[in-house]
């Protein structure tokens, strides 16, 4: 107990002071444990296998980032468009679906017999017969592979850029080259299938929500009303149109009957008027004088039209004797001046509107039966309309109490709709940098960590030796001891000695 | 036997004059016989210790160990020699074994003389090796006259006749074997040293030791290291005598 209490410190716990001494006590455990500690240096150190390590980064987009169909997804309250965390993606790359889907992959290529699956972890080596020996199919293999594939790949999280980082270590080159393509295909693969699925399940919901809905408005009898509502709309549009032609064609037919009522009263009214009889009778000499001249020039013109060399002696006197007879009317018809004219204008005016004035009475009757029709139509139209407007409001007063189940059934048919385009156009939610750092070569412990690790069990076991042995070891090895042993005697000191 | 004088200068000066004394008992001899102590120093302080305690009345010192002679051997040497060259007294020093060790080398120069035990029948063999230093065989002592009646009153009257005396004891695992045979000189025992050898003593050894001794009540004065394994190994050029210079 006193020695156990000996190696103890108050502050260090241990009393490192006394082991240093124990170490150059007992110098040849002290020794060996040097030896031990090189030894086992060495060899951690040169017995680790080099792993060949590549690492590239990738990144998991929202769908919305991912997709043209933002502004669909953006309706849709469903939609998983959330990134998926380290976890989530560590289960997807660790599952049966993902490493079996990469080993077959792998399994598949030409160059499977040479790639070496050894742990880069584990010391022992296994050939590829030791593996794949036993194996008679693909399906073996696969099997095979998928249990070693998890070791040698690893996902982290690069803290500084927020993306995911892609390990993969193997014994070779090529086994890592190989499996960091492979892996990119498969989780591009993998993602694309799983969001495809997922819209999948989710159109496949949709569909059956909607046809819940409409088994249960049917069963309301909504669609009947629905198609009344419709019916009755249309109805109002025609009546409507038909009420504004009839109005068209009454304003136009009043119109015209106001215009016949005044023509029939200005007609009468000129149709009574009287000319005097001196004034009728010079008015009939200007218009016989009249049509002598129009004649005569008809005649000269006629005439004027032979050119003068081919006329004959006998025309040119017909000519002179017409130009005569025209010159003498002419004046003739100034010497009657313009009141002849006016005369003879009244006089025709007045003829003429006593023989119009019963074609004009009749047509002012027949628009005035045509008034009258249109009005009666247009008042029953309007009294129709009147009543389709009524059934229409009581059928809104109906729907009120369907509004939510047929609006529910729209906003689920617009769903649809998106999710079937967002279907035909969802794409994998991974991105793969570009750039990816070339295979690098390490050991897996490096040799300062070697070091520390064999100093620190030496050490331990050094130390455990020692004291060990300095418990069960009774001799006296100096003051300490002897006082311990023997606490009320004094060390007087050292024997002499001779030379 | 002190190899540096100076030293000793300064530690005892009137010891420098006493140290004249140390010489051949035969004065015609030209030849100084001496060890030379090499820690000089420890038997300065060790010869405090004993000198105190001689000053305090004590003067029959035994020394023993579990198994060192040799040290027992040199350090009661030693102490006689370095009484010696601090008083004029007589000292005696008795060993079980006179003929080996460093007394084996001052053997032939020891002049053996008998005296006369107290009753005047019995004469014990003494071996004078300075004018002041005996040496007496433990064994001529004990083997000769432990059966005589009154021999204890006898060897105190014997032993009386000295100032100190410095018990050379058999080493522990002898006296165990013949506790018997030694245990006759356990009452003149006043002190008791014991020889303790770095990394080879253990303790229930020394412990064993302590309790032995303590148990006759005999002071157990204190420890003292042997310093054998740390001297370098070097050839001992003439060990003839112990001189001090």
């Amino acid at each position: 107990m006193k020695k156990l209490n000996t190696l103890l410190h108050d502050v260090t716990v241990f009393n490192f002071m006394l082991l240093g001494k124990l170490c150059k006590r007992y110098s040849k455990i002290s020794t060996v444990a040097f030896f031990a500690f090189c030894a086992f240096t060495l060899f951690s150190y040169f017995s680790q296998v080099t792993i060949h390590t590549k690492k590239v980064n990738f990144k998991v987009v929202a769908a919305d980032e991912n997709t043209n169909t933002k502004n669909v997804l953006e309706s849709l309250n469903s939609i998983a468009n959330t990134l998926i965390n380290q976890s989530e993606l560590t289960s997807i790359v660790y599952s049966y679906e993902f490493t079996n889907s990469l080993a077959s992959h792998l399994v598949a290529l030409s160059q499977f017999k040479e790639m070496d699956f050894n742990s880069p972890t584990d010391r022992a080596s296994r050939s590829h017969l030791d593996y794949f020996g036993h194996c008679r199919s693909v399906e073996c293999k696969t099997n095979v592979l998928r249990g070693i594939l998890p070791g040698l790949y690893k996902i982290e999280t690069d803290m500084g850029t927020g993306k995911f980082v892609l390990t993969v270590m193997s014994r070779s080159d090529d086994v890592t080259l190989e499996i960091i393509s492979h892996f990119q295909k498969v989780l591009v693969e993998s993602r694309l299938a799983a969001k495809v699925k997922d819209v999948e399940g989710q159109i496949q919901q949709a569909q059956d929500l909607i046809l819940k809905s409409r088994s249960d408005i049917e069963s309301k009898g909504g669609f009947v009303r629905v198609a009344s509502n419709e019916s009755i709309e249309s109805e109002i549009i025609q009546q409507n149109d038909k009420i504004r032609g009839i109005l068209n064609l009454l304003n136009s037919q009043v119109d015209q009957n106001q215009f016949q009522k005044i023509r029939l009263a200005q007609s009468g009214a000129e149709a009574n008027k009287h000319i005097d009889s001196s004034n009728m009778m010079r008015a009939e000499n200007f218009s016989k004088i009249s049509k002598q001249v129009e004649l005569l020039r008809q005649n000269i013109a006629s005439i004027n039209s032979t050119p003068a060399e081919k006329r004959s002696p006998m025309d040119n006197k017909i000519l002179e004797q017409l130009t005569k007879e025209l010159k003498s009317s002419d004046a003739e018809l100034r010497k009657m001046g313009s009141l002849s004219r006016t005369i003879a204008v009244d006089d025709t005016f007045i003829n003429t509107q006593i023989t119009n004035q019963t074609t004009f009475e009749f047509d002012y009757r027949v628009t005035s039966q045509k008034v009258k029709k249109l009005q009666t139509e247009y008042e029953s139209s309007k009294k129709y309309l009147n009543s389709l407007y009524a059934k229409r409001a009581q059928l809104n007063t109906e729907f009120l109490t369907l509004k939510p189940d047929l609006e529910y059934l729209k906003q689920m048919e617009e769903k649809l709709v998106s999710l079937k385009m967002m279907k035909s156009a969802v794409k994998s939610d991974v991105f793969f940098d570009n750039f990816s750092s070339d295979v690098t070569l390490f050991k897996r412990n490096p040799l300062w960590q070697i070091i520390a690790f064999s100093l620190i069990l030496t050490l331990f076991f050094l130390f455990s030796l020692l004291i060990i042995v300095y418990l069960r070891d009774d001799r006296i090895y100096e003051e300490m001891e002897l006082t311990s042993c023997f606490n009320d005697l004094e060390v007087i000191g050292k024997t002499p000695d001779f030379d | 036997m002190l190899s540096d004088a100076n030293a000793l200068q300064e530690v005892q000066g009137q010891a420098k004059k006493k140290v004249a004394r140390l010489r051949p008992v035969d004065a015609t001899s030209k030849t100084e016989y001496y060890f030379q102590v090499c820690n000089f120093e420890e038997l300065i302080q060790i010869g405090q210790s004993f000198v105190t305690d001689f000053n305090n009345g004590v003067r029959s010192f035994a020394i023993s160990s579990t198994d060192y002679k040799s040290s027992q051997q040199r350090l009661t040497l030693a102490l006689a020699c370095y009484f010696d060259s601090l008083y004029d007294m007589r000292i005696l020093v008795i060993s079980d074994s006179l003929g080996n060790g460093p007394y084996s080398a001052l053997a032939k120069n020891l002049k053996p003389e008998n005296r006369v035990l107290s009753n005047g029948k019995r004469t014990v063999k003494v071996n004078r090796f300075t004018s002041n230093i005996e040496l007496l065989s433990l064994n001529d002592l004990i083997a000769n006259h432990a059966e005589t009646d009154g021999f204890k009153e006898m060897t105190h009257d014997f032993l009386a006749k000295y100032d100190a005396i410095f018990w050379d004891n058999p080493t522990f695992n002898i006296h165990k074997k013949d506790f018997k045979f030694y245990e006759v000189i356990h009452h003149f025992f006043e002190s008791l040293t014991v020889i303790v050898s770095q990394s080879t003593s253990e303790s229930k050894d020394e412990r064993e030791l302590v309790s032995y001794f303590s148990s006759f009540g005999i002071d157990v004065k204190g420890v003292e290291f042997d310093s054998a394994q740390f001297k370098p190994k070097r050839k001992r050029v003439k060990d003839l005598g112990v001189i001090v210079k």
